[in-house]
């Protein structure tokens, strides 16, 4: 049974409403304020897990069990030194292909109107990283207007936990941007789109963590080669530009700073700045402090030359906890990186507040980004 | 009261914990079959849930903020969301790349014919990395020429402790030239640096991002050269032999084939890794080898210049899908030196280089 389908949550609201019909009638049986208190207690959990269940399905924080128990199920290299068996090729990869498209229910449920442009889903095989990842890809309706045109590319990321997903159904990001582009208001340009979680459930923070698994080298090398071998993309430095919210924020910026070469623009919503280490990230860096810092975006600003890129980062100031941090780092960017801001008066962290600071950010990085 | 604020919360947190004991206490009262009864007892049980319920997700929210008011709960907050900034507007030119090249006086930038090409003296300094270093551009003579102006060659970057002596012993462009000539190697840009350095360290130099990063994109913005990787090489020897090992395999993406001689393949002595011994790791190229994915590129490695043993067991742990070969050098020694090998070696390189198209 699916993790995010239907008839787990239907399982969990019956069990739910079974509990308290249980509870009303066995109320009376209960000796004692302690046992009616376990009553209560027990309906209470079932009645949070089939929420829980339901607002994972709505907002696709984890899309499956082994997203949320972290047990490969055989599609994805946990790109682990650690965990690969000594001599072996990664076999899982029959084809050698670093990308591969792949049918998928999700893409033919959410495709695009005709003359919109048009949704694929691929699976990354990470060569360098040894990270196999799925990805969903828009292709603006000019890509198909002939066949030697190339477009910029622009690396879409959600939050922790989080799914692609989200970014379709929740941000709406191909939907916005297909809009602006028949608008004329945007260029056309590629999205792909994915979830900064490639080693479930770790939270590694797009980190090339040593003697771990190397997100960063996923996101900075591998994607944009396997990308690069199916679609036609715009090449030289600036080309790629990266967006996400949350964790997704956080490592946009990251890949725009630490890959300037690669990356030419960074648009950060609600994203954070600091290296994080909590129980779901462990040590990311090697039990290096000076390698932590350097994962700090407002540290690199503070001591190392600032990259030639350009940013775009959005906080509230009421309702986002980031926003002391974002004015400071707004205040500490200098030439030749360029930062430009969105702040509400009030919005939380949600899709909501990002679905509405999004048309303003990509009419920002259509005129910033491509060089 | 703000649906965040601590007033709120602690408003709900009472009324669940109120709500539980009135629940706890009222419920023997209504502890009979009866259908009245029944219905007091589920309207009791299932309003203290929906309040206990309703706290918890409060607590929830005012913790990690995913709503942060009433408006933005319900929707009805629709503030406008403007770009400000220096950069919020009309786009701006891109940081000027001239910047990044700065030519450099020196009498051996005359010592090549025309005929053979053209060699630069440069300085390249790197944006990212804050560091600088001089080096020689070799453009070949079909760089000038009007039937390659549309072309953009691939490029070999050469790395080695002595840049001078490739052009006052090795000969390099004239070699070059010879080759070009004869057909066996395809006009190709040669950028010869001594290496400072190959490692990035955590907090402090980082050289390897000089190489990787400001070196390809400050070339290529001066010079008509490949931008993707497909169309870069590089070869080193002594330190630019463990440079040009290290750019192969952490960098495909830049570099898709090299050819090293190094003098050791393993992490460079020195407080280099910030106190940490998986960041050392990661910076020998044997234990990469062993614990990392081989990454799509082809690297040659070449002994004969002293450390054998540990070039061949480096070579022996190259897999698919990077391709691996070995040269042992005639005469042995540093770059400079290589007369007679350069050739199969440039040969080697050529055969793996695209210019782009």
């Amino acid at each position: 049974m699916s993790l995010t389908g239907t008839p787990l949550i239907v399982l969990l609201s019956a069990v739910a409403l079974s509990a308290l019909i249980a509870a009303i009638w066995f109320a009376p049986r209960a000796s004692g304020p302690a046992a009616r208190i376990g009553l209560l207690a027990a309906c209470q959990v079932c009645l949070l897990l089939a929420l829980l269940t339901m607002g994972n399905a709505y907002f696709a924080f984890y899309g499956s069990w082994s997203d949320l128990f972290g047990v490969s199920a055989g599609a994805g290299d946990t790109g682990d030194p650690a965990l690969r068996s000594t001599g072996g090729a990664l076999a899982r990869n029959q084809d050698g292909r670093p990308l591969v498209p792949v049918q998928d229910s999700f893409v033919q449920q959410h495709q695009l109107p005709v003359g919109e442009g048009r949704l694929e889903a691929v699976t990354i095989h990470g060569q360098r990283s040894g990270i196999t990842a799925r990805a969903y890809v828009y292709l603006p309706p000019q890509y198909f207007h002939d066949h030697t045109t190339r477009f910029p590319v622009d690396l879409a990321l959600t939050g922790y936990p989080g799914n692609a997903e989200n970014l379709i159904t929740r941000l709406r990001l191909p939907q916005t941007a297909a809009l602006e582009i028949r608008a004329g208001r945007i260029k056309p340009m590629i999205f792909v789109m994915m979830r900064p979680m490639l080693t479930p459930p770790r939270d590694t923070e797009c980190t090339d963590v040593p003697a771990g698994p190397l997100a960063e080298t996923f996101f900075a090398q591998d994607l944009p080669a396997a990308i690069s071998t199916a679609y036609r993309t715009a090449p030289g430095p600036g080309a790629w530009s990266a967006l996400g919210d949350s964790t997704g924020g956080y490592c946009a910026l990251k890949l725009a700073m630490r890959h300037s070469d690669r990356f030419g623009a960074a648009i950060s919503l609600s994203g954070y700045y600091n290296a994080l280490k909590d129980f779901t990230t462990g040590d990311l860096y090697g039990g290096s402090r000076t390698y932590r810092n350097e994962n700090d975006l407002v540290w690199r600003l503070r001591h190392l030359p600032a990259p030639p890129v350009d940013v775009l980062v959005t906080t509230s100031k009421v309702g986002e906890k980031d926003y002391r941090q974002t004015l400071q780092f707004v205040a500490l960017v200098h030439a030749p990186m360029r930062v430009a801001s969105i702040t509400l008066p009030t919005g939380g962290h949600h899709f909501s507040v990002w679905n509405r600071e999004l048309t303003p950010a990509l009419l920002w990085l259509s005129a910033h980004s491509g060089r | 009261m703000g649906l965040t604020g601590g007033p709120f919360v602690v408003l709900v947190a009472l009324l669940a914990a109120a709500a539980v004991v009135a629940c706890v206490r009222l419920l023997p009262r209504v502890g009979d079959g009866t259908p009245r009864q029944v219905l007091l007892r589920a309207g009791l049980m299932t309003g203290t849930q929906l309040v206990l319920v309703t706290a918890i997700l409060v607590m929830v929210n005012s913790s990690f903020v995913f709503f942060a008011s009433w408006s933005d709960l319900l929707g009805t907050d629709n503030s406008q969301a403007n770009v400000v900034g220096g950069s919020a507007h009309a786009a701006m030119s891109p940081v000027s790349p001239a910047a990044s090249i700065r030519p450099a006086r020196d009498a051996l930038s005359r010592s090549v014919p025309p005929n053979d090409g053209r060699l630069d003296s440069i300085v390249i300094r790197g944006p990212r990395t804050g560091l600088s270093a001089a080096s020689f551009v070799y453009l070949p003579p079909q760089y000038s020429q009007p039937a390659y102006r549309n072309r953009r060659f691939p490029v070999v970057l050469v790395l080695t402790p002595d840049v001078r002596a490739l052009m006052t012993r090795l000969r390099l462009p004239a070699v070059v030239a010879g080759r070009i000539a004869a057909g066996s190697v395809q006009p190709t840009v040669y950028v010869m640096v001594s290496p400072a350095g190959c490692v990035d360290v955590p907090g402090g130099r980082q050289d390897e991002t000089f190489l990787s990063q400001d070196v390809p994109v400050a070339v290529a913005a001066r010079y008509r050269v490949a931008r993707d990787g497909r169309g870069w090489g590089v070869l080193g020897d002594s330190a630019g032999g463990y440079c040009a090992a290290k750019l192969v395999l952490g960098h495909s993406d830049r570099f898709t084939a090299g050819a090293s001689a190094a003098a050791a393949y393993n992490a460079p002595a020195g407080d280099l890794y910030g106190r940490s011994t998986a960041i050392r790791d990661e910076n020998d190229l044997v234990w990469r080898l062993r614990h990392r994915p081989s990454p799509p590129a082809d690297l040659l490695t070449i002994t004969g210049g002293g450390n054998e043993a540990q070039a061949r067991e480096f070579a022996a742990l190259i897999r698919p899908p990077m391709r691996g070969g070995t040269l042992k050098l005639t005469g042995g020694g540093a770059l400079p030196t290589w007369q007679r090998d350069l050739p199969a070696v440039l040969t080697w390189l050529n055969q793996r280089l695209s210019a782009e198209s």
